[in-house]
């Protein structure tokens, strides 16, 4: 069969000049044929879905695998190192303010320091850009030593309390050249307790979720 | 029997006619091409060296082909290998990519409960106020033991710290300004400014300002006021 059709395109050539001429043809394609694929393998050598740059990227990472693992564990050694900050702020921080317990609290530590709580009243609320504060009005009777303790005790108390404002005024005119602090007064403070309002940076910081 | 026959003679017929005489010795490359000589048709002898040649170019055709099919099959697993390659090489940097997102995530977020960290510890509760009650408490008695028309008796005492406002710096609304006010009784003109100096030196307060008369002889209301100095703007 074969033989046979090589046999017909021989008798249809006829001349060997011609049979040259179609040989060199089409070895003259299959050789561009040939020297395109190897110079240019790119059709068939490639990788359609992944770009250099995602193969060089990962190449990259691959390379620096250990040190980003080291990194991982500095990072995470910080962020630990952060949390603490965050628990910190936790503790002297509410995320709200009960009155009753406040009022509780502020005349207990008013009493423990021996000072007469004439009022304890409460404010507004106010919204600040750290935090949000409850405004508290307290009028308070004792001696300058007593007031002194009783605002460092605010100051130091679990859940602190900035006191913005004191007036102090003597009970009395009488000229004491005794020891100082002894003498009563009537104490009037403007106290400010903190918590986490909403809006605030410290609500940020509370809620924000660490990633692990 | 044709002429051409050869016939056989007597002895001097045959010594007559076939006397020797010298001829050049007879060879076929005398006789060039005559071993090419075919009585084939052209047409048939050209359809046989075609033949020939076209086996020829077969053979050399038929080597391209194996070369270029040997190249494309070659070239195709060398292609199929790349992608394998290629498809574990990804495979095996995606956790690390993921890795260094979270790290650069952690990074960011640790940066941001820094920042967020030291702004909220401005405003965790001092005891400012207290400081400078104490103080001004050290600049109003420094010695116990001071004679008596040395002593001042503070009457009224009044602190108030500035105040966390959402205006501009240098616009401070009233309420949110810093006060200090205190007012004693002295007796002496050189008590008080002795009391002035002390509190000139106080690090909680600012543009000290003194009310008193420049001399007086008995017991005289004095005025101080200054601008306290908290630690941190209260919220």
């Amino acid at each position: 069969m074969m033989q046979s059709r090589f046999n017909q395109l021989a008798e249809r050539l006829g001349t060997s000049t011609r049979c040259h001429m179609l040989g060199a043809a089409v070895s003259s394609l299959l050789v561009i044929a040939i020297f395109w694929l190897w110079s240019d393998p790119v059709l068939l050598v490639n990788d359609p879905k992944h770009s250099p740059e995602q193969l060089a990227e990962s190449i990259r990472l691959i390379s620096s695998g250990s040190a980003l693992r080291n990194e991982y564990q500095q990072v995470m050694r910080t962020r630990d190192e952060t949390q603490v900050l965050v628990d910190d702020a936790r503790q002297w921080l509410p995320t709200s303010i009960e009155w009753t317990a406040l009022r509780t609290s502020l005349q207990a530590q008013a009493i423990e320091h021996g000072l007469d709580v004439i009022s304890l009243e409460r404010g507004n609320e106010h919204k600040g850009e750290r935090v949000s504060v409850l405004d508290v009005h307290c009028e308070l009777e004792g001696s300058y030593l007593e007031v002194c303790q009783f605002l460092e005790a605010l100051a130091a108390a679990k859940r602190p309390m900035w006191c913005d404002e004191i007036r102090l005024q003597r009970e009395d005119n009488e000229i004491r050249s005794g020891t100082p602090g002894t003498t009563r007064c009537l104490a009037v403070l403007s106290l400010r307790a903190p918590f986490a309002g909403e809006g605030t940076v410290g609500e940020r910081l509370l809620k924000m979720e660490t990633i692990r | 029997m044709t002429s051409n026959q050869f016939t056989p003679s007597t002895g001097g017929e045959l010594n007559r006619e076939f006397d020797p005489e010298p001829v050049d010795e007879v060879s076929l490359e005398n006789y060039e091409g005559w071993q090419t000589f075919e009585l084939i048709p052209p047409s048939f002898r050209n359809a046989r060296d075609a033949k020939s040649v076209l086996t020829a170019w077969m053979i050399v055709t038929t080597f391209l082909i194996a070369f270029l099919l040997g190249s494309l099959v070659a070239l195709f697993f060398r292609g199929q290998a790349m992608r394998q390659r290629n498809l574990r090489l990804v495979a095996d940097a995606t956790p690390l990519d993921h890795l260094q997102k979270t790290i650069v995530l952690i990074e960011q977020q640790n940066e941001t409960i820094r920042q967020w960290s030291s702004t909220v510890e401005t405003a965790k509760p001092d005891d400012s106020v207290l400081q400078i009650l104490a103080s001004v408490a050290h600049a109003t008695h420094p010695d116990s033991d001071a004679a008596p028309e040395d002593h001042l008796d503070v009457q009224s005492l009044h602190v108030k710290l500035a105040l966390e406002h959402s205006g501009p710096p240098n616009k401070t609304p009233n309420w949110a300004q810093p006060r200090f006010s205190l007012s004693a009784l002295a007796n002496t003109r050189s008590s008080v400014t002795q009391w002035s100096g002390r509190l000139s030196g106080i690090d909680r307060l600012a543009e000290l300002e003194m009310k008193a008369p420049t001399s007086f002889f008995r017991q005289t209301l004095v005025q101080a006021n200054a601008v306290p100095r908290a630690t941190s703007v209260v919220p």
